[in-house]
């Protein structure tokens, strides 16, 4: 069985201090906002009512904190209890190497070019590239066997999505994921709840 | 000044899941059990009793949850608000690669041969697609090239040898003989000494 024949729904973590401080976050953390925990909530409220038996699903999340804490709050909200899901480090956010933590108005001229030139491929030093990243989330998804509830990053939630939708580079690129609402990506076609 | 100018407290997270089972977590996460919980308090209160003022100290996490949820755990019994630490990726636990998720005896079951060359040489032993401690010292010698004061460090067991290592300038060998922390308490680095401080 491919996981194109598993439902999956895909969440990215709530709004962070460093998203409206207009960082890379990547592999560092910081805390979810309250808009960012109220946006953990309802996204289980949301799930409760799109699933009718949330007990079938496998529950994974992204080990950096804010994703596992949004697992948290989204699965008490959704009337489960807070643990009972697995963290995998397949999940986390793309690796921005030594740009981690700058603000994007402080990042070098000379890399935003080398995006510019290569999108798919270009790394930041140290980095990944977002082709990386497409390898890493096809690991992931190569392994499961169940439908399955998925809280992770902007960038790895719209490689996962591109991967299950077997869509080219350009079009992974061009996807925003958003801190709020569910995708769900069933029989080969997306939908958007909520966001 | 460097970073052995300064006094640094490191705490590795209270027990989680896989350490009761004997898992390598790795990059991975597992949840604090009700008794990992009660260590990081532990060390908070550890904290407060030998670290005098803590609005003097910086605060860093490992950003993997079952740190940072340490950390918050910590901070509140010391009697601090839960935030206002930084959690760097340079603190994360060592990659275990293939093996993470694995006991030794598995370990030991799909390799003998590669496990008998890491009682040879742990320092610079690694998982299948997993990193050594050498290069993890390096990742966290960077981060504490960072630092500009006295410091609260919260991170994992393989991070906090390597720290350790770094903080004391120790050869690979003698790093490796040195043991893990325990998942609670609190070790202090001033002067170029370690001294560990239970409840």
């Amino acid at each position: 069985m491919s996981f194109r024949d598993l439902t999956l729904y895909v969440l990215r973590h709530g709004e962070c201090e460093h998203n409206l401080e207009q960082r890379i976050g990547s592999h560092d953390d910081s805390p979810l906002t309250a808009k960012g925990r109220e946006q953990a909530r309802e996204k289980g409220r949301l799930l409760r009512e799109m699933v009718p038996d949330l007990a079938v699903l496998d529950f994974y999340a992204s080990p950096l904190h804010r994703a596992c804490v949004t697992m948290e709050l989204l699965r008490e909200a959704a009337g489960l209890p807070a643990s009972g899901y697995r963290a995998d480090h397949r999940l986390m956010e793309i690796h921005a190497g030594d740009h981690i933590w700058l603000a994007w108005q402080d990042v070098p001229a000379a890399d935003h070019a080398s995006f510019e030139a290569d999108p798919w491929n270009a790394r930041r030093p140290g980095g990944e590239s977002r082709a990386d990243l497409f390898a890493r989330a096809g690991r992931f998804l190569a392994t499961l066997t169940r439908d399955a509830v998925i809280v992770t990053h902007g960038v790895t939630a719209a490689t996962l999505r591109a991967q299950y939708l077997g869509l080219s580079p350009e079009a992974c690129l061009s996807y925003q994921s958003p801190n709020a609402g569910v995708l769900r990506l069933s029989h080969g076609t997306e939908t958007t709840f909520g966001a | 000044m460097g970073f052995r100018d300064l006094t640094l407290y490191v705490i590795r997270h209270g027990q989680t899941e896989d350490n009761v089972a004997g898992r390598w977590t790795g990059r991975n996460d597992s949840p604090l059990t009700a008794l990992g919980r009660e260590h990081a308090r532990a060390s908070g209160r550890v904290l407060k009793r030998i670290a005098g003022d803590l609005s003097r100290y910086d605060f860093f996490a490992s950003p993997l949850h079952r740190a940072s949820t340490t950390m918050l755990l910590t901070r509140a019994a010391a009697g601090l608000p839960e935030l206002g630490y930084r959690a760097d990726r340079r603190l994360t636990e060592n990659d275990d690669g293939d093996w993470t998720g694995l006991t030794v005896d598995e370990m030991r079951a799909i390799d003998p041969a590669h496990m008998a060359r890491r009682d040879a040489d742990e320092w610079h032993w690694k998982t299948p697609g997993g990193q050594s401690l050498a290069e993890l010292s390096a990742t966290v010698g960077r981060f504490l090239e960072t630092l500009t004061r006295d410091s609260v460090i919260v991170c994992h067991g393989y991070t906090s040898r390597a720290l350790r290592a770094q903080i004391l300038g120790l050869p690979p060998a003698e790093a490796a003989a040195r043991a893990m922390m325990p998942n609670t308490g609190v070790v202090r680095f001033a002067d170029g000494k370690e001294e560990f401080f239970p409840e």
